[in-house]
Formats: C-alpha cells, sequence, structure tokens
C-alpha cells in the first residue's frame, strides 16, 4: 500500500494522561499491531495501518538522525527513549514520549519491536524542540539524504559531547 | 492473529447461524489470545476488530488490558535491569498507568530510589575508606619510619653506649697505672724528703765542725803570735850577746897589747888574752848562726800566721756558704712536704676520677641495655604497625565490599 503524501497543518492532537499509544512492529518496521489509542490519534483505521512501515505517521519537522539512533538501539537489543512529533493522516500533528523496546519470544528470540507513547511533558518539550530544530537545520544543508543523516548524526552527538551527557541521560534529565 | 469480521458480518446478515458462527471464532479469538498471554506471550493481540458492540468491546478491552500489562511487563523490566547496572535515573513511567499497576510502578521507584540511596551511601562509604586508607596508611607509614629510625638511633645509641663503655675500661686502667705513678712519685717524695732532712743534718754537723776549726785557726794563731814575740826576744838577746862578745874581743885585744909590753912576763897573760878573744869570736860566730835561726822562725811563723788567717777566712767562708746550704735545703724540704701534699691531693683526684670512670662505665652498661630494649621495642612497633595495615586493609575490603 502507498504511503499517501500527507501536509501538515500545524494543528496540534493531544490524548489524555492516563492514556497510552501503543504500536508493534516485525523486525522491519512493518505495523503489526496498533491499539486504540493510535487510530484515534492517527486517524487510521486498523487494516490501513496493518502492514504498513511505521513512518506512516512520520512527520517531516523530525530531524533523520533521531529514527537512525533509535532503530540502532532497538536492533541492538536495547530500549530507547524519544520524544517524538507524529502526524495524523490529516496533517494534524502530536508530539508523544515514545518508550520503544525489542520483542523476544518465549525461546529469547527477537521477534519484533513494540512501542508505547505518552503525553509529554511540557516542560520536556520545550526543551528538546530547539535541540530537534538545530538538528533539522544542520540535515536540510544537504541536498543528499545520506549526507543530511551524517551531518544530523555529527551535530547531535556534538551536542550530546559538549552537555557532557550520554543521549539516555540526556532524556531523562528533561 | 487470525482476521475477526464478525461484527461487520454481524450487522451485513441476520442469519443466527452465521452469527453463532462468527461469535464462536470470536470467542475462540480471545481464548487462544488470553491463554498466550497466560503463558507470558504478551506479544498477542486480537487484530482486525470491526464490532462496534459488545463484541468489539471486549476485544478492545483484552488488548487495552494486554497493552497495560505488557507496558507494565516492559518498564518494570527495564528498571529493574538498569538498577541493577546501576543506572537509579531508570524509574518506571508511572503516566498511562492507573491503579494496581501505577501502584506497583510507584513500589518499584521507591525501591529504586532506595537502592540509589545505598549506593550512594556506599560510594560515599568507598570515598571515605580510601579517604581513611590514605590517612591511616599515611599514619602507619609515618610509625613505621619512626620505628626504624628509633631502632636506628638506639643501635647507634647502643655502639656509642658500647666504645663509651670501652672507653671507661681503658681510662679505668689508666688511672689505676695513674695511681700507681702517684704512689711510686709520693714514695720517691718521701726519699726525697727524708734525704734533704739528712743534709741538713750533715750540714748542721759540718757546720759546727767549721766553727771548731775557725776556733782552731784562732788558737793557732795565738800561737804563732807567741812565737814571733819569742823570736823577737831571742834576737834582743842575741843582739846583747853580740855587744858582749864584741867588747870581750876588744879587752882580748887590749890584754895581748899589755901583755906584749911586759914581754915574758907577759908571756902567759898573752895566752889567756888570745884565748878569751877566741871564745868571743866564737861567741859571736854562734848568735849569728842564731840570728840566722830565728830570721828563719820568723819567716816561718810569718807564712804560719799568713796561713791560719787564710784558714780563718775559708772556715768563715765555709760557714756563710753552709748557713746558704742549710737555707736552701730548708726551703727544699718544704717545698718536697708540699711536693707530698699535692701528690696525695692528686691521688685522691685520681680515685675520684676512677669512681667516676666506674660510673660512667656502670651508666653505659644500662644505656646499652637501655638502648637494647629500644631497639627491640621499636622492632615490635614496626611489627605491629605492619600488622595493623594488614587489619586496616582487610577491614576496608570488607567494608568496601558491602
Amino acid at each position: 500500500m502507498a504511503v499517501p503524501t500527507v501536509s501538515p497543518t500545524g494543528r496540534q492532537r493531544t490524548f489524555g494522561d492516563d492514556e497510552i499509544i501503543v504500536s508493534k512492529t516485525d523486525l522491519k518496521g512493518r505495523i503489526t499491531y496498533a491499539n486504540e489509542v493510535f487510530l484515534r490519534m492517527a486517524s487510521y483505521k486498523e487494516e490501513e495501518l496493518l502492514g504498513q512501515p511505521h513512518n506512516i505517521i512520520r512527520h517531516p519537522d523530525m530531524p533523520a538522525c533521531v529514527f537512525k539512533l533509535l532503530w540502532d538501539t532497538i536492533s541492538a537489543g536495547r530500549e530507547i527513549f524519544a520524544y517524538v512529533l507524529n502526524l495524523a493522516r490529516n496533517g494534524d500533528e502530536y508530539w508523544v514520549h515514545a518508550h520503544i523496546t525489542p520483542s523476544y519470544d518465549a525461546a529469547g528470540t527477537l521477534v519484533g519491536y513494540h512501542s508505547n507513547r505518552r503525553t509529554p511533558d511540557p516542560a520536556a518539550l520545550e526543551k528538546i524542540k530547539p535541540i530537534y530544530a538545530v538538528l533539522l537545520a544542520e540535515e536540510r544543508k544537504h541536498e543528499n539524504k545520506k549526507e543530511g543523516l551524517a551531518a544530523g548524526q555529527w551535530k547531535l552527538n556534538a551536542l550530546l559531547a559538549e552537555s557532557g551527557k550520554t543521549y539516555d541521560e540526556l532524556v531523562w534529565s528533561l | 492473529m487470525n482476521m475477526l469480521s464478525f461484527g461487520r458480518a454481524a450487522k451485513r446478515s441476520e442469519a443466527p447461524a452465521s452469527d453463532e458462527a462468527a461469535l464462536r471464532a470470536a470467542m475462540a479469538q480471545v481464548s487462544r489470545v488470553c491463554a498466550a498471554a497466560a503463558r507470558g506471550d504478551l506479544e498477542q493481540r486480537i487484530l482486525n476488530i470491526h464490532d462496534d458492540g459488545p463484541i468489539g468491546a471486549m476485544q478492545r478491552d483484552i488488548n487495552h488490558l494486554l497493552d497495560m500489562t505488557d507496558a507494565f511487563v516492559r518498564e518494570a523490566s527495564a528498571s529493574l535491569t538498569h538498577a541493577a547496572a546501576e543506572k537509579f535515573y531508570r524509574r518506571v513511567l508511572t503516566r498511562g498507568m492507573r491503579g494496581s499497576f501505577r501502584h506497583g510502578a510507584e513500589l518499584i521507584n521507591a525501591a529504586t530510589e532506595h537502592a540509589a540511596r545505598l549506593s550512594e551511601q556506599r560510594v560515599e562509604r568507598v570515598r571515605l575508606s580510601d579517604a581513611f586508607e590514605d590517612r591511616i596508611k599515611e599514619v602507619v607509614h609515618g610509625v613505621a619510619s619512626t620505628a626504624t629510625e628509633a631502632e636506628a638511633t638506639a643501635r647507634s645509641l647502643m655502639e656509642s653506649a658500647e666504645s663509651t663503655s670501652q672507653e671507661a675500661e681503658v681510662a679505668a686502667s689508666s688511672a689505676v697505672d695513674t695511681s700507681q705513678h702517684m704512689a711510686t712519685v709520693a714514695s720517691a717524695s718521701a726519699q726525697i724528703a727524708g734525704a734533704a732532712a739528712e743534709i741538713e743534718k750533715q750540714v748542721e754537723h759540718s757546720s759546727v765542725m767549721a766553727e771548731q776549726a775557725l776556733a782552731e785557726a784562732k788558737r793557732a794563731n795565738e800561737v804563732v803570735s807567741g812565737l814571733e814575740s819569742a823570736s823577737r826576744d831571742i834576737t834582743r838577746v842575741v843582739g846583747i850577746i853580740n855587744e858582749v862578745a864584741l867588747q870581750t874581743r876588744l879587752l882580748a885585744l887590749n890584754a895581748m897589747i899589755e901583755a906584749a909590753h911586759v914581754g915574758d912576763a907577759g908571756l902567759g897573760f898573752a895566752v889567756v888574752a888570745a884565748e878569751v878573744n877566741n871564745l868571743a869570736t866564737r861567741t859571736a860566730k854562734a848568735t849569728g848562726e842564731i840570728e840566722l835561726m830565728v830570721e828563719t822562725i820568723q819567716t816561718a811563723t810569718a807564712g804560719a800566721v799568713g796561713a791560719t788567717a787564710g784558714i780563718a777566712t775559708t772556715v768563715t767562708g765555709m760557714h756563710t756558704l753552709l748557713a746558704g746550704m742549710r737555707r736552701a735545703v730548708g726551703a727544699q724540704g718544704e717545698a718536697t712536704v708540699q711536693m707530698g701534699v699535692s701528690i696525695n691531693r692528686a691521688v685522691e683526684g685520681t680515685r675520684l676520677v676512677s669512681d667516676t670512670v666506674a660510673t660512667a662505665a656502670e651508666g653505659s652498661v644500662q644505656t646499652q641495655s637501655a638502648a637494647d630494649e629500644m631497639v627491640q621495642s621499636a622492632s615490635d612497633l614496626s611489627r605491629v604497625a605492619e600488622s595493623l595495615m594488614g587489619d586496616v586493609d582487610q577491614f576496608l575490603s570488607q567494608m568496601r565490599k558491602r
């Protein structure tokens, strides 16, 4: 199924503090499960999402290097936390505090990935937004996506080195 | 995962048999997902939910329950895994969790908080242990090095005490020698004093003898003087005799002349007169001889007078000399007595030195023994310091393990 090109509207959507957005993917990032809150927030029907790549809800203002770090981390078997701006089917957007973890079967084999998103702390969001803006600006300096991604990664590492924190420590300190 | 299309099918078709079949299929699906979850497989979900009625609600609720349970397990696992690696910042996210899930999450977070505090305390304890170790090591090293120094000092003290002891022995032996020399000197000075007294006695005796000799000389002078006057008397008498002899010769000559006048008658007389003349001549000749002899006597007497005067002068000189000698011997005797006193004092002093040296020797023996004990003590102290270091190491390693 082709991913429709959606233009962002800039409208904010929110969900409840006692709700969590849940989705599962296979090892290639194709959606295998999305809960009711996911469907509501992204404005998709279940059958429209199952089997689709997870970046169907990816917002163009998100730096690519964040997703690169995210996938590198979880494919290495580790959990990751990230503040992510998502895009609904109609172009509306919503910030989530995403927790992404690998899923294992009873034999301990990696079978896919799981993501729980909670409402982000507004204060933390205000801190992460300028960082993402810097990373995005860095990436957009390059026509070539690959070069842009490399520049973004380099910038992210530089920012982390400057703060003296690991990515995890930075996210938890927000 | 099975596709369920119960709801839509139910709406589309009113056939009860088909509804019942769809319901059974839905129930079987719910049952499988729940059974998998009960086995610990939280990956299964009910998919393709289209029913908006109670069946769909049940399917969504089961997924919701599974999502919450899954989230709780993932959160709790992640937080505890991090805590086990001392990454206490990783807490269970309570947002989105309610009731028992939230309560459980809060309990885990409280436990993590406590573990973080314990960890901080342990880090602090290790830090304190390190500081304590540094300090105590410094102290113990100080003690050990002081003990080593003390041991070296004690050894050096022992050596110098030993050398003092040896020197005291030498000094004591020297003092004994000196005492002996002093005794010899004292005895020699006593002999000198005796000899001086003897000399004094002899000088006194010589003096008396000289005085006697002087008196004898005076007497001899007087005798010689008497002899001189006697010889002068003899000369006077000889002079008278010479005069008488001369007159006699003249008379004899006159008689002979008278006799010649008378011729033969006078012959006999003439013979007597010649005889008288002869006698007178012989008398004159004898007195001449006497005069010569007296002269000789007078010359001898004069020599004797000179000689006795010389003797007297010599004896007087000798007397003076003896007086001087007596004074000198007296002074010498006095000096010898003074010397004896000094020697006695020296002997006393030497004994004092000897006593002092003995005391010093005794002291140095005591010092040696004390230094020996000190060496022992210092060595003990070093051992104790070492043992203390061992205890401290053990204590600290135990401390740090906890």
